[in-house]
């Protein structure tokens, strides 16, 4: 899910104890803790973990970038990790021609066709706004057979210009070659073992209650995403794997989002009231108005749209899972 | 009740007009006419200027995105608009992005009118359980504003401890920013060097220092050149995305608007994050909204019966002329904003056909220099040198931003981090150390 969405579940959540919201009142900050808590997980992929990641092979295309050679140097990975059963992990760079300048290329994985598409792209500015008649002259996909087995995977575009560019790994399992986007998220920051260390440590640094909703606030999070298709390590360090979500929702999708933000104020609001000392809601007419009514309508509408979808694998929505978390949106 | 509604009227066509100076805010403009009023005697009704500033903000609320996507020159509110408004002014759509968040505006509207019948209910009563919170909502606010900036490194430098520090480069200079403009803030709370006769303009040039000139600068310095811009008959935006926009926006603009120093800058930050998609368009339409809803609806808290809430500066103003208690004149508010709201958006599209038509024939780099000079004969001519001075200092700190990379909503630290201080209680012992209260 996206950051507002875990962030504002961990303020949720920090309100359902009379005491915070008391505390609250009087000047304490707990239930920002809940909210910084809420998002810590992604806040240590992508702010600390990404970081430290390893590659077998970093790919520079340079200022004068080569589609074919691109192409190629991810198929050759490709075939290593086929061929060796072990792992290559991999990154491409970004193209940056200037102070505000950035060239643009794609790149695609067709599991159908079993290859791997680059094509050059316009020139960029760090808005991502394409310059006009930057499109290198002659410019076409080029496609390059992988020859090895390929799992059915996520096949959307992967759009590099401005920053870093993305990173994927390459795993044999089986007679199978499986293609794993941003392979350090989720790895081992979402963990419910990790939420218990949070809560202890924030217990003894803040206090009791700061223990218990930054302990809560992270483990929301974790439980969060894995209403998705990727799922989490749930118990890392005791555990190796992700575990499988539930696959009730995708990750980046704007109704999910959108309602846990909106349920997430809701109960917020319910909350506050109740623990004060003069409620003024009427609870079954507040929460049948403001949440049950927005699940039963955006969640049956959210059903339907799922209905109408196009099929897709399940490889394929979980690696998409984890590509529409880093598509947050930079705002400002 | 047809003079009240004339009186809106022709304030909405009067802020259409203003609304095209760039950085002049229609806050400026009412405090004149306040003063003129207190200078001159009473003019104009209390209750006929109450009207007249109504249509004014309803009309400046929905035009002031021309300055912002042709010209650069963005106030707080707008500051996200201009990003991809240069987007879509580069693909010769600078039209069509002005009429998205025009079409944003009148879905922000009609929010607004939809919530009258509930209004004197809903509102005082969620103001009565929020009250006691504030503080800690606000902290939560910036909390989430601070933590939720990715970095933005190359990750060219070996994997580690120098890769991850070049990817926090831009995540430092986004907390320095912040800080900074904090600290500007902590002065003019303290110790503005606007003169006390113009006072209620004391945030004008740090406003304009931090988010106006920074854009302006980068755009003479960048040499951005406008192709021709087509006039669309249609707009490429469906029902679904136009309500998805629309109440992201309305929420965020709430949100801004109900809450007591939040400004427009961050409902539109708020309404970004809940649309959290990657589409220009929604993302226009939802900002739209989000601006209209701060503005007028901000206002409109005035009129509300049993709550009476001021929020903005046009409400203070006018609060020291007149109040409003009835629900006729509550209902009467609501009516002037349909109708100036419609026309606005009408003078929308008039206005950026002429901006349009302006941008084709002068030089965008004439533009700019031409926006910088109004913007600094505005610090100047409302504020004094002093302002200028200011406006200097805040143009440093905005341009750390452009620099590195981080985002420029930080600067909202001016008015984020001394109120939230203050709000805690910490506010007089930092001012203190800062020897601000000797």
């Amino acid at each position: 899910m996206k950051g507002i969405a875990h962030f504002i579940t961990g303020v949720a959540i920090a309100t359902f104890f009379p005491e915070v919201v008391h505390r609250a009142a009087e000047g304490s900050l707990l239930p920002m803790l809940g909210g910084i808590a809420g998002i810590l997980p992604d806040t240590l992929d992508f702010k600390f973990a990404r970081y430290f990641e390893r590659y077998d092979e970093e790919i520079d295309p340079g200022p004068e970038p080569d589609a074919r050679e691109i192409a190629e140097r991810v198929v050759a990975a490709m075939r290593r990790a086929y061929e060796t059963g072990k792992p290559q992990n991999i990154m491409l760079h970004t193209i940056r021609l200037g102070a505000d300048l950035w060239r643009q290329y794609v790149i695609r994985f067709d599991p159908q066709a079993g290859e791997v598409a680059v094509r050059i792209g316009p020139v960029v500015n760090t808005g991502q706004t394409p310059l006009p008649g930057s499109e290198p002259e002659g410019a076409e996909e080029v496609r390059v057979k992988v020859g090895v087995p390929l799992v059915h995977t996520y096949d959307a575009e992967n759009r590099i210009d401005i920053f870093s560019g993305p990173s994927f790994k390459f795993v044999r399992k089986g007679d199978k070659l499986h293609v794993h986007f941003l392979d350090w998220h989720r790895r081992w920051s979402h963990s419910l073992t990790l939420a218990a260390v949070v809560g202890v440590g924030a217990g003894l640094l803040f206090g009791k209650w700061a223990g218990i909703v930054a302990g809560l606030g992270f483990a929301g999070h974790v439980l969060e995403d894995q209403l998705g298709f990727m799922g989490s390590n749930l118990f890392y360090p005791f555990t190796k794997g992700r575990v499988i979500g539930l696959q009730l929702l995708r990750s980046g999708d704007a109704i999910p989002n959108f309602l846990t933000v909106w349920t997430a104020v809701a109960l917020m609001l319910f909350n506050l009231d109740r623990f004060s000392a003069q409620p003024l809601l009427n609870p079954w007419w507040f929460l049948g108005l403001a949440v049950v009514l927005p699940v039963v309508t955006l969640g049956g509408l959210y059903q339907w749209q799922r209905r109408r979808r196009k099929p897709e694998t399940k490889e394929s929505l979980q690696q998409r899972d984890i590509v529409s978390e880093t598509e947050e949106v930079e705002i400002g | 009740m047809g003079i009240s509604l004339l009186f809106a009227v022709v304030g909405a066509l009067v802020a259409s007009l203003l609304s095209l100076v760039p950085a002049l805010h229609i806050y400026n403009v009412a405090g004149f006419i306040i003063l003129a009023t207190a200078t001159l005697g009473e003019f104009v009704p209390p209750e006929q200027l109450a009207m007249f500033f109504l249509g004014m903000i309803t009309g400046y609320a929905m035009l002031n995105t021309i300055p912002s996507i042709f010209l650069a020159a963005p106030d707080d509110s707008t500051i996200f608009v201009v990003l991809p408004g240069q987007k879509y002014l580069l693909q010769r759509r600078g039209y069509e992005a002005a009429v998205l968040t025009g079409i944003g505006g009148l879905g922000g509207i009609a929010v607004l009118a939809l919530l009258t019948p509930v209004a004197s209910s809903f509102f005082p009563t969620l103001r009565t359980i929020i009250q006691p919170h504030l503080h800690w909502i606000l902290w939560t606010v910036i909390a989430y504003m601070l933590i939720s900036e990715w970095p933005k490194g190359s990750d060219r430098a070996p994997a580690g401890i120098a890769r991850w520090w070049d990817g926090w480069k831009s995540l430092t200079a986004g907390l320095i920013t912040f800080l900074l403009s904090g600290l500007l803030g902590f002065i003019l709370l303290y110790r503005s060097l606007v003169p006390v006769t113009v006072a209620y303009q004391n945030l004008l040039p740090a406003f304009i220092g931090l988010f106006a000139v920074p854009w302006i600068l980068q755009n003479i310095l960048s040499r951005v050149e406008l192709p021709p811009q087509y006039i669309a008959e249609t707009v490429d935006a469906t029902p679904w995305l136009f309500l998805r926009g629309t109440f992201a926006g309305a929420l965020g603009g709430l949100f801004a608007a109900f809450f007591p120093v939040v400004t427009g800058g961050i409902g539109g930050f708020i309404a970004g994050h809940a649309t959290a998609q990657r589409d220009d368009r929604l993302f226009i339409i939802s900002q739209g909204a989000s601006k209209v809803v701060y503005y007028v609806g901000g206002f409109l808290f005035f009129f509300v019966p049993g709550l009476h809430l001021t929020r903005g500066g046009m409400a203070w103003m006018l609060s020291s002329l007149w109040s409003s208690y009835t629900p006729q004149t509550y209902y009467l508010a609501v009516a002037a904003v349909v109708l100036t709201g419609v026309i606005s958006f009408f003078m929308l599209l008039l206005m950026t056909r002429l901006v349009i038509t302006l941008v084709g024939k002068v030089h965008y780099r004439w533009i700019s220099l031409g926006t910088l000079v109004v913007l600094l004969l505005i610090v100047v001519g409302m504020t004094g040198w002093g302002g200028l001075l200011i406006c200097a200092v805040a143009t440093g700190i905005g341009l750390i931003p452009v620099l590195w990379g981080s985002r420029r909503m930080n600067c909202m630290g001016v008015l984020l981090l001394p109120i939230a201080l203050n709000m805690a209680g910490w506010g007089g012992t930092i001012a203190g150390w800062m020897g601000l209260t000797q």
